[in-house]
Formats: structure tokens, sequence, C-alpha cells
């Protein structure tokens, strides 16, 4: 059972807030036609600049999601010099994903030499020393696929370092980390929850997101 | 023996005789001074119009050496160091008794049985002219059984303190069952050391291969140390300056000798530890309280040798102990091999005569004396200690 009804359905909500949400949204993720039509059915003010740095940003993104880690590095260094150099992480992140298609290419003499000269230095740092070591686990594998850290070689991985190098991006030209979108449902989210245990045994069931949209 | 006894009556034998040596030296010096004085007071009468009284000099001098006392003083110092070595002295022939033989009974010995023990104690050593030696002397071509495998043993520890170890990977593959039976990582550790000789002398490339070669069958056994070799990898060549110098140090190599000279003698069903050397460093743990004993009962006119059980126990050391000892809790008896410990089906443990007792010969089913759960003979199980 959802909350009821009549306790939100009077409070107005501005169209114009729906929109740029959304907006923010479909750039934040460089949807860009999308964000074309999106503009052209809702008549939302267009963003200053957004349509240059959104193709730049998904080329990066999408160099980053295919695991070419060096052009994405390159594209990132042509949009902004430092932001690679003041963020290690992230750099590293980068690295290790052109090291681990090397593995995946099965060029394994030439991901040993790669990750001698450009991952050995962060070995230096405790912090890395553990992941590192696990990105050099791959090397003993014939089918790096079938080993433990077959992690390192998933989808998802390389979607975690594209996400982080995008929002890297965003925070340089002064845009929000972070959707409104995103902020707005895990703030409802976290609400719901605190109401559900203020309510006690008279709760309803535990706030769902998934079974929210689907209601 | 109780040797920081001994150092500590010594330490104050030592203390006094300081104190007497120093004491004598003092009143010499005293008496010494009072001499000198006179003798300067008497040297000093050069005028003649007023001549020194000797006799006066003399007599004052006699009285203040008598004031002194050197004599009552030296020999008190003196008495107080005599008696402390008198001490010692009867310390000494107490603890250090030298007639050991009272500590032991006669006990008739298979001399075949002491000569295989001896031989096999050189060939365990390694000392295999002097095992070889001894075998011939005293014709005991049966006791060389082992001699091969100890031999080899030798040769292996031989070869990696020379830093080869191919002899020991020859004997990890060949004994590669068993070792995992026994829960080794011997080979793993063995493997190590040489990828660690191939990052620091051979290329890049060789220690790649010998990773993916030798290392990668053991990264699902050994998930924590297996990334760490490979992390390695990044610093072929130049070990000593990464963060797993450490793998450099030779204590590796002496931990993993060690190591399998252990598993060796494990697999050959013989001890680590000289089965000689354990035996005599008991004997002389337990020879104190031995002796102890002897002179206490030598005392009541007793005889010692004569008793099952000694009426005092010997302490020996954890590192004496290989067998666990079950005493049953109902009759509070030592198990042994006509007694052995038996397991309920509720997993609580007695011997087996307390479990005749309780089921009458095995005719009715009895209680747990310690849980409500039944139990029948049938369903015990022997265990082994």
């Amino acid at each position: 059972m959802d909350l009821d009804p009549r306790q939100y359905e009077n409070l107005a909500v501005n169209d114009n807030d729906i929109h740029n949400i959304v907006l923010s949204y479909l750039i934040h993720n460089c949807y860009k036609e999308s964000v074309e039509s999106f503009i052209a059915c809702t008549g939302a003010t267009q963003p200053a600049d957004y349509l240059e740095d959104m193709d730049k940003r998904k080329r990066i993104f999408h160099f980053a999601l295919e695991g070419n880690a060096l052009k994405a590095i390159e594209l990132t260094e042509q949009l902004a010099k430092d932001i690679l150099e003041n963020n290690k992480d992230l750099q590293f992140d980068l690295l290790s994903l052109h090291f681990v298609e090397l593995v995946c290419s099965r060029k394994c003499t030439e991901a040993l030499e790669f990750a001698q000269t450009k991952l050995g230095p962060f070995g230096k740092e405790p912090k890395y020393m553990e992941k590192l070591e696990d990105f050099m686990a791959l090397l003993a594998y014939k089918e790096p696929e079938k080993s433990p850290m077959f992690h390192l070689l998933s989808l998802e991985y390389r979607q975690q370092v594209a996400d982080s190098l995008n929002r890297a991006i965003l925070a340089h030209l002064n845009l929000p980390s972070y959707t409104a979108m995103e902020r707005l449902i895990q703030q409802a989210t976290v609400v719901r929850q605190c109401l559900s245990q203020e309510a006690g045994k008279d709760a309803p069931p535990p706030f769902s997101l998934k079974d929210f949209l689907r209601s | 023996m109780e040797l920081s006894s001994i150092k500590d009556a010594f330490d104050r034998v030592a203390k006094k005789q300081k104190l007497s040596s120093s004491k004598s030296q003092e009143v010499v010096d005293q008496v010494g001074c009072e001499i000198e004085q006179a003798l300067a007071t008497i040297q000093s009468s050069h005028d003649p119009s007023a001549p020194v009284d000797q006799k006066s000099v003399l007599t004052e001098l006699k009285f203040k050496l008598n004031a002194i006392g050197p004599l009552q003083q030296l020999e008190g110092s003196n008495k107080e160091l005599n008696i402390s070595l008198t001490k010692y002295q009867k310390l000494l022939e107490k603890l250090l008794n030298p007639d050991i033989s009272k500590a032991y009974r006669n006990v008739d010995f298979d001399t075949h049985i002491v000569n295989q023990i001896i031989a096999n104690h050189f060939y365990h050593q390694g000392l295999f002219d002097l095992g070889d030696s001894i075998i011939n002397e005293a014709g005991e071509p049966d006791a060389a059984a082992l001699r091969s495998q100890f031999l080899e043993m030798h040769q292996i520890i031989g070869a990696m303190r020379e830093r080869n170890l191919q002899p020991a990977l020859t004997w990890v593959s060949a004994n590669r069952e068993k070792l995992v039976q026994i829960g080794s990582n011997l080979e793993l550790k063995i493997h190590t050391l040489q990828f660690v000789e191939v990052l620091q002398n051979g290329t890049r490339a060789d220690a790649l291969k010998y990773a993916r070669t030798y290392l990668a069958p053991f990264a699902s056994l050994n998930k924590g140390e297996f990334p760490k070799l490979m992390g390695c990898l990044l610093y072929a060549g130049r070990l000593e300056s990464s963060p797993y110098s450490e793998l450099l140090s030779p204590i590796h190599w002496e931990m993993t000798t060690e190591e399998l000279t252990r598993q060796f003698c494990t697999l050959l069903g013989q001890s680590y530890e000289n089965p000689l050397s354990v035996a005599v460093a008991a004997g002389v743990e337990g020879l104190p309280t031995l002796l102890k004993l002897a002179n206490v009962m030598a005392a009541k006119k007793q005889e010692w040798q004569e008793m099952k059980q000694l009426p005092v126990p010997v302490e020996l050391g954890k590192e004496f102990q290989f067998h666990s000892i079950f005493v049953c809790p109902v009759s509070r008896d030592q198990g042994s091999e006509e007694n052995p410990p038996m397991l309920l089906p509720c997993l609580h443990v007695l011997c087996k005569q307390s479990i005749m007792k309780l089921s009458k010969n095995s005719t009715r089913t009895f209680k747990c004396p310690y849980c409500p759960a039944e139990a029948t003979v049938a369903n015990c199980k022997q265990l082994y200690f």
C-alpha cells in the first residue's frame, strides 16, 4: 500500500521545473538528439555552449565505455588539461582500462610493459597497491574472463569508470556532477524510508522505487 | 639444571670477594698512611737545637695502629668471604651431583634398536660416513633402510643452500598429491623463490612466462598471496626498491628449507626433531627431579626403582609433548591400548571399561552420564589420539 495520494496531490509542481529536471538529466548523459527534440517540443531554454561540450563529453564517455582509454584520455586533456592531473584515482582507473584491453586482446607482453611504465608509479601509494595486484593477476590466466578478477573486464566496470570521468568533466565545467533527477529520487527514497520507520507497525511496506514506477 | 641459583650464589661470592679485597686495601692504606706520617715527623727534625723524641713518635704510632685494629678488620671481612665460599661449595655439590647413576634404573634394552637409532641419528644429521661406519662395525645392515631417503633430503637441502631449486622442485612435483593431503603449500613456496630469482636475473618475459606456467595453478588456492606475486612483475629487475623488497630476504630460503625438511620427514614417517636429541634433552630436563627423588628416598631407606609409578611428576616442556592423553571423566583412568577412549553418539567421550560397566557388558542400552542421550556399545566408536 502506498501513501495516500490526498497527502500530496494538491502540491503544485511547476512544469518549467519538471522540464529543467528532465533536460539536465538528458544533458548530463549526453543524449544529444533527445535534448534537441525535447527543446523543440517544450520550448525549454537552451543552455549556453551545451551542445559543443556535450558532443565532446559524449565522445569521451563512449571511448571510455568501449575500453579505448587512451583516446578518452587524449580527448579529456584537450577539453581540460588539468582534470586528470588533479585526479589521480581517475587517471589510474583510465590507464587500468587500457591495460585490461591489452590483456583481453591477449597482448600480454605489451600489457606488462604498459603496466610497468604507466601503472607502476602508482604502486608507491598503498591505496592503489591492492587494485594493481588484481590487475596484474589477470596476466596469469590464459582466459582472464574466467579468472577470479573477471569483474575488471566487465561492462559494469567500464561504465563505472566512464561515469566517474563524465562527472569529473562536468565538475570542471562548473556543472552539477549529479543530476537533479538523481538527487530528487535519492531524497524521496530517504524521506519515504524515514516515514516508514516513524509509522512503526502501521507503516506501509518499505519504499521501493521499482514498485513505485510500476504503479 | 638450576643454573640460575648457581649463578646467584656465584655472584654473591664474587661480591663478598670484592668487598673483602677493597676492605683489605683500605686497612693497608690506613696503616701505611700512619707509618708514613710518623716517618715524616722523624725525618723533619734537621734542627739539632730541637731534636724530636723518636720514642714518643713511635709510641703514638703504636697507639694509632691499635685504634685502627687492622687484624680484627681483616679477620671480619675474610670470615664473611669464607662463609660465602663454603655455602657456594655446598650448593655446587648439591646441584651438580656428579653421580647421575642414582637417577636411572637398569632396563634391558635391545642393542640392535639402539644401534639403529644411532645410525639413523647420523643419517638424519647428514653424517652418512659415520652412519655407515656404525652399521658396518655393529653388523646392522637393516639399519640402512632410511639411508637413501635421508641422502636425497640432504642433497636437496645442499642444493637449496647453493640457490639451486631444481632438486626441490622435482621432489615436490613427484610428491604433489601427498603434500596436498597434508595441507601443504610447499610447492608454491619453492616456485615463489624461483620466481623471485627469475624476476631479479631473467627478462620480464621470462618472469611472465614462469608466472603463467608455474604460479597460475595455485591462484585459486592462495587468493591472498597470488596477486602479490603477480604485482612483483611491475618491478622486474628492481625488486629491491619496490614494495615487495621483503621477498628478497634470505629468511624465505631458510624457512622454506626448514619446511621442506619437516615435510620430507613427515612423508617418510620420521620425526623432524631428531629422536636421539629429543630423548637426551628430555632426560636432561627430568634429571634434577629424579636426582632429588633418589636422594630423598635414600634418606628414607626406600628404593624408588622398585616403584611402578613415580611419586612425583616429572614436568617436561610443551616441546616434549607429542600425544594427547585421555583421562576418562567417569573412572578417572588414563586411556591405554587395552582401555581406549570411545566416542558416544552424543559426542561425549568415555573409556571402554566405563562403557562396558554402564552397558552391563554390552547387554543393554545405557544413558550417557553427561546428557540424557541413550547409547549402545555398538554405536560407540574408538577414538585415536
